[in-house]
């Protein structure tokens, strides 16, 4: 089974003007194949860094990050990236933008246009298919990045905050959407967010991080049966997981923003 | 249709007001010919053949340099956007030239390649190298790394990145630069035809001049106008043609 992530001891630093900044430090994670596994921490805890690790697009300075025992060294198709600001090409069409990897990887003219037409299908874009991304509501132009990402099939999906430019509704619909895609397709998902429900709503296992620079903090396995539906988030144990986590957020977050001002 | 109506009735008014004031000899109509002259002057000139040869010169002269000069503008600043030793190796030298106003050298480009084409295709080639440059490192430079990254995600190849990531990416902040460069190749041109040269429009607006057709003249400076303005069109219909994405893409920013 493929699509086993594996981070261990991950340290990657940036040389600043005159100082070395550490974004992340000492970070040891597990996905295992088809697994659901979300990282949460407060904002600028090196949450992205993690992703950008394990996409390939930036290297570990220290530390291990391997995917089936294979050490990373440059961006794969294998393991593809949902960005918060969602990354579309702004000089293609939605139909072009899905091709795009298909087609810079030589696959037939005629398979290309059948899986387009297929994830077109399954995200409900048919009808803004010659569209550009431009003229597209947010929660589209997400379900258009999925689209560009799922039709490689890679076996690791990296989301990195992807809803966290959506207003609330469409948030929840999106989360529905990716739970419902990931339950037939079973991919192994490492999923970045700061929203706690959403964490919990989502997943097999959250890992919680420290504030800047980032390490693990806390892991917490979510013994919610599945297949999960909306009403899930009422149930007293998502409540119980919502409050721990809750809790854990809190205190990495007075670090960062300090006691509660008295007035 | 009303739009229309009432976006030239602007300039319906500027032509009535001008035929007006030198009708009354308000200001001497010799210095100042009424638009109904000028207008002649146009018509006989054209027929005469004369005008023709001299639109033909000009623009020939305006897209043989902004052809080389864009061309040239793009190569180097997409070269020294992306590649740190070309950066430190050729902005520097753009750098300490482009300062230099490009009317300056009309008379260094004379004397180097005399009263023919080449000097006028050399001064709007220099005119139009610089603002090109600068957008095309802008927007190369610049090009967010988010592209760069999503692109190598799903399985484009690094050699690929260029003509299929980096340009298109960079290419709203080039059109730009382009567009810009229109206008200064026309600036330029006139600025080398009235320096020297046998045939064009900034020659005749000059030659004119000195033979005091203030009638002739005008009616030449009008023509600069016109061509200017349809450069212009021109090249946004092309862009809105070729590249649909673009109005989209500004619109948004």
């Amino acid at each position: 089974m493929a699509g086993h992530v594996v981070v261990e001891n991950l340290g990657v630093s940036f040389t600043g003007k005159d100082k070395t900044i550490w974004a992340v430090k000492d970070v040891s994670l597990e996905v295992k194949s088809r697994e659901f596994v979300s990282l949460v921490g407060v904002s600028g805890c090196g949450k992205s860094t993690v992703i950008n690790s394990i996409a390939g697009f930036v290297p570990p300075t220290v530390g291990d990050v391997t995917v089936d025992n294979q050490p990373i060294t440059e961006p794969n198709s294998r393991r593809g990236v949902v960005f918060q600001s969602f990354v579309l090409f702004p000089w293609k069409t939605v139909r072009e933008n899905i091709a795009f990897g298909p087609h810079s990887r030589g696959v037939d003219e005629k398979v290309i246009t059948q899986s387009v037409d297929q994830y077109l299908k399954l995200m409900g874009l048919m009808n803004f298919a010659d569209h550009y991304p431009q003229q597209l509501s947010g929660g589209m132009r997400q379900r258009v990045a999925l689209a560009r990402v799922l039709i490689n099939d890679p076996d690791v999906l990296l989301m990195d905050e992807p809803f966290g430019a959506l207003d609330a509704q469409t948030r929840i619909f999106m989360q529905e959407v990716v739970l419902n895609l990931w339950e037939s397709t079973h991919k192994s998902v490492l999923f970045v967010t700061h929203d706690i429900d959403e964490a919990v709503f989502l997943s097999d296992r959250v890992y919680v991080m420290t504030a800047a620079p980032g390490s693990i903090k806390s892991v917490y396995d979510i013994e919610l049966e599945r297949p999960r539906g909306a009403e899930i988030r009422l149930d007293p144990k998502f409540l119980d997981y919502k409050r721990e986590l809750y809790e854990e957020i809190r205190e990495e977050s007075q670090k960062v923003l300090g006691p509660l001002p008295l007035f | 249709m009303r739009q229309f109506a009432l976006r030239s009735s602007g300039i319906i008014i500027l032509l009535i007001l001008w035929e007006l004031v030198s009708r009354t000899n308000l200001i001497d109509p010799g210095l100042f010919p009424p638009p109904s002259q000028v207008i002649s002057a146009l018509v006989s000139l054209t027929l005469s053949g004369q005008l023709p040869k001299d639109v033909f010169a000009s623009v020939l002269r305006a897209v043989a340099g902004f052809i080389l000069g864009s061309m040239a503008g793009l190569f180097v600043g997409a070269v020294s956007g992306r590649i740190r030793a070309f950066d430190a190796v050729l902005t520097p030298v753009v750098q300490v030239l482009r300062p230099i106003p490009v009317i300056a050298l009309v008379p260094l480009a004379i004397v180097w390649f005399g009263l023919g084409e080449t000097s006028k295709i050399f001064l709007v080639f220099w005119g139009v190298f610089f603002p090109v440059w600068v957008s095309s490192y802008l927007g190369i430079s610049r090009v967010d790394k988010n592209y760069i990254w999503a692109a190598r995600s799903i399985g484009v190849r690094r050699e690929k990145l260029w003509l299929q990531v980096i340009l298109p990416a960079a290419l709203p902040t080039i059109i730009t630069g382009l567009r810009t460069s229109i206008s200064l190749a026309f600036i330029v041109l006139v600025a080398a035809e009235m320096a020297g040269s046998y045939l064009g429009v900034g020659y005749r607006i000059s030659a004119y001049h000195l033979v005091f057709q203030i009638d002739k003249m005008m009616g030449y400076i009008v023509l600069m106008g016109a061509l200017g303005f349809i450069a212009d069109r021109t090249f946004a219909y092309l862009v809105n043609r070729t590249l649909p994405w673009y109005q989209l893409s500004v619109n948004q920013d």
